[in-house]
């Protein structure tokens, strides 16, 4: 144990440190434009438009998530009814998230979610009544499970997936 | 107050502003956490150092998006994290560990010595997905929550990952595993 605790002290002590003028061939390389700053951005920073604004998203994010949709999927069998749900992924850097899951037969290319400035990526989808699996694709590479979700199911290929039940309310 | 004692927040809120210079800072700031990941992650110097540039070109652009709440590390480790993976795994042909890594010079300095190189060499022989992982919870110091959340990995995983890397990399210093 000493041995390991000598081994993350020295851990704690190393820097690899960048090539030599990393920092000048960085900015030489910057584009010559400057960001555009937002003016209002810092302003709007108040300590209780975060809190609020947070709330309301949540209440937002909950309400459509159990939105009832009372049409009938044509292309369901049994003709359950369809529910609308929210999806939303922080992935800031990313340039594109998709959604897969049994709902599209796992299809790449098919619901793409749209981002916001902050890097949070959200998607609207309508889906049948029941049990599906999905996960979120980022840059056609990374596959993440919903850090959301409280059921994962491992996919068989060492990654896990998102389970979600989806009911109609009155099905409940 | 100069640019080296700004916080990150006011050095990005500067660079928004305009000042090119504050985000010059910002790389200085971080730049071997950055070109550290980078190494963890493709094992190589050459594209090391150009995933990290290309994760700082990436966050000046998106400089906007960032969020001065979070930490303005961690939001740039995970570009530099997502661009590493995303970019360098579509080579076809992927460099090996270069066997010369540890008596490279572009990284060598005078105060470097033995126990440096040994090491950074070990390192360079653990797989990328616990290199990684180890770096940032060792050598950046950061909470198995903000690896996870580097990485794109659950908590668990870190915790994992991390747990590993330390055995292994005691296992090739001649460490006894606890």
């Amino acid at each position: 144990m000493k041995k390991h605790e000598d081994l993350i002290n020295r851990l704690e002590q190393h820097r690899t440190r960048a090539p030599a003028h990393f920092a000048e061939q960085v900015m030489d390389a910057l584009p010559a434009w400057k960001p555009a700053r937002k003016k209002s951005w810092w302003a709007r920073q108040r300590s209780w438009i975060v809190p609020a604004l947070a709330g309301a998203a949540a209440t937002v994010v909950i309400m459509l998530g159990f939105q009832q949709v009372k049409t009938v999927d044509p292309a369901s069998p049994t003709g359950s009814e369809m529910v609308t749900l929210h999806f939303e992924l922080f992935a800031p850097g990313a340039d594109q998230v998709e959604l897969l899951g049994t709902f599209n037969n796992w299809k790449s290319g098919d619901i793409m979610l749209e981002a916001d400035e902050s890097g949070q990526w959200t998607a609207t989808v309508q889906l049948p009544e029941g049990r599906h699996e999905y996960v979120f694709l980022v840059d056609g590479e990374r596959w993440i499970a919903d850090p959301r979700a409280a059921t994962f199911r491992p996919d068989g290929f060492g990654r896990v997936n998102t389970v979600i039940q989806v009911y109609d309310e009155d099905n409940v | 107050m100069t640019l080296n004692e700004q916080t990150d927040q006011e050095l990005v809120s500067a660079c928004l502003a305009g000042n090119r210079e504050a985000f010059s800072r910002l790389v200085e700031r971080y730049q071997d956490a950055v070109y550290g990941l980078a190494v963890s992650m493709t094992r190589n110097q050459a594209d090391a150092a150009d995933m990290a540039q290309d994760a700082y070109i990436r966050a000046f652009t998106k400089l906007e998006q960032y969020n001065p709440e979070h930490s303005f590390k961690s939001w740039l480790l995970r570009i530099c994290a997502n661009r590493t993976k995303n970019l360098f795994r579509k080579r076809v042909n992927r460099r090996r560990i270069e066997d010369e890594y540890h008596v490279e010079s572009s990284i060598r300095t005078e105060d470097e010595g033995h126990d440096y190189h040994e090491l950074e060499s070990a390192m360079a022989r653990l797989p990328s997905k616990l290199s990684a992982p180890l770096r940032l919870k060792y050598i950046e110091g950061m909470a198995y929550e903000d690896v996870a959340t580097v990485l794109g990995i659950g908590v668990s995983a870190a915790k994992m990952r991390v747990l590993r890397a330390r055995n292994q990399l005691a296992e090739m210093l001649s460490y006894e595993k606890a």
